[in-house]
């Protein structure tokens, strides 16, 4: 089976190995390998992960590539990588800061409308579930993050909840509807989605003086990932390119806030 | 058709012996490798049943699922020795090593009776590639374990972060060798050459503690 835009496709391929293989060397030469922070450890191994998992993609995709892969270690390290950035996260907000039962509540009911929706569009139960359990960690500490520290003023979160749910509503009636207004439907998510990968574009990018080397980098850069992530499982190529090629670039962010995170400490 | 009960019974009862005789670090090499040899076998079964009940292709098993079965059969012991015993790192990385050298010589010694071992490159091929890539994967796993109990968060994400690169590692090696080509040549040397590559951060790891 040939597949669609094999440029794009393996460019995209070749780009994120190179920029996970040069973030795994240069994590690891940073790293202490004893001390009070775990957070650059567990960045790496996610990284690592991440790497691992795409070049097993990659071989997949070169040498079988006429069907879509079964269950596979990749959805594991996909899912173990999730797990692993949201470790890293979670040592660099400490681990003294509770439960927040409204936040979990919150992502729960988020991740799981999430992965109904991947459910109902792959009908992959293991692979979904166990992606959407890795996420929804991801999520809530991001989350948990965010509210600690006041990342976002109250019309931002306003914008974020409407967004979400105007994405909801429009992937579920194209799926309930399908043909080509289910298309149309689901192209339209494409303009959110994107508004929200610029608005974490742009906050990494140029923090604000009070995020600059603080623990609020870190959780927008994480979010700005996860945003990413999410737009990509619901998108469709051509589209699906973007986010997924924006994620690795939200990697570097990631890896640089965590940096200035540890030289803070 | 092989009967690999039989084989490893006859591997295991002189070194079961051994262990009468033997202490401290020798021990647990070879307590390990007996244990390493003992998931393989029942990795076997559980691949077995796998293949059956998803309906899949022996080579389509050994590609998405064995990976699977044989990285979390291996994690088990290790994280029980771990977390019962609290070894020294140095006694993690023995323990994880003897697990991946039992599995791979059992796995070897089945393949190789399967098979014959007639060519001397094919036999050599099977002993530095399948034997090291699962030193490689047990180091791996070692590694991910170390660091996050350096760290005292050994939490279920760590575990699972570090499982996943060994299983992928597996995976990657199981897709490369599948079919004939580049492509199984890139995945002979993939574990040598991995092997070259932990070995600096393996020294980096242990010098402290030396």
């Amino acid at each position: 089976m040939n597949q669609p835009y094999p440029v794009i496709r393996y460019g995209i391929l070749l780009g994120a190995f190179i920029v996970l293989a040069l973030l795994s060397v240069r994590l690891f030469r940073r790293l202490r390998w004893t001390g009070p922070s775990p957070v650059l450890a567990f960045l790496l191994f996610g990284v690592a992960t991440f790497l691992v998992s795409e070049l097993y993609w990659g071989a997949y995709n070169l040498m079988i590539r006429d069907s879509a892969p079964a269950f596979a270690a990749m959805e594991i390290a996909e899912a173990g990588g999730f797990l692993c950035y949201a470790s890293s996260l979670r040592a660099a907000l400490g681990y003294e800061i509770g439960r927040d039962l409204r936040a979990l509540a919150v992502t729960v009911g988020f991740m799981a409308c999430n992965t109904a929706l991947w459910i109902a569009w792959t009908g992959s139960w293991v692979k979904d579930v166990l992606t959407g359990a890795a996420m929804c960690y991801l999520v809530y500490t991001c989350l948990r993050g965010a509210i600690r520290y006041r990342v976002f003023s109250r019309p931002v979160w306003l914008a974020f909840l409407a967004g979400i749910l105007v994405i909801f509503v429009l992937q579920t009636a194209a799926l309930v509807i399908g043909g080509g207004t289910g298309s149309l439907l689901d192209n339209l998510c494409a303009p959110v989605w994107l508004a929200g990968i610029l608005y974490f574009l742009v906050r990494s990018l140029r923090p604000r003086e009070e995020d600059t080397g603080r623990d609020s980098a870190m959780v927008l850069s994480w979010m700005g990932f996860t945003w990413c992530t999410l737009a990509m499982y619901l998108s469709y190529e051509p589209f699906y390119f973007l986010p997924c090629a924006l994620s690795y670039g939200m990697i570097v962010l990631m890896v640089r806030s965590a940096e200035q995170e540890v030289a803070v400490e | 058709m092989i009967y690999a009960e039989n084989i490893f019974l006859c591997i295991v009862v002189p070194l079961a012996v051994s262990l009468l005789f033997v202490r401290g670090g020798a021990k647990r090499f070879v307590l390990s490798f007996l244990i390493g040899m003992g998931i393989c076998l029942v990795g076997a079964y559980i691949s077995g049943f796998l293949s059956l009940a998803v309906d899949m292709t022996t080579e389509e098993v050994s590609v998405f699922l064995s990976p699977i079965v044989e990285e979390i059969a291996k994690l088990l012991p290790l994280l029980f020795y771990l977390h019962v015993f609290r070894p020294e790192d140095d006694a993690v990385f023995l323990c994880a090593i003897a697990i991946g050298v039992g599995f791979a010589t059992f796995e070897n010694c089945c393949y190789i009776l399967t098979a014959g071992a007639e060519s001397l490159p094919y036999t050599l091929v099977r002993g530095l590639a399948v034997g090291v890539m699962h030193v490689v994967s047990m180091l791996v796993l070692a590694f991910g374990l170390v660091l996050i109990r350096r760290f005292r968060v050994v939490s279920l994400a760590g575990i699972v972060g570090a499982l996943s690169l060994s299983m992928t590692f597996h995976a990657l090696y199981n897709l490369l060798v599948s079919q004939p080509g580049l492509s199984s040549v890139i995945g002979y040397v993939l574990p040598l050459a991995t092997a070259g590559v932990l070995y600096l951060p393996f020294r980096r790891l242990m010098l402290p503690s030396v």
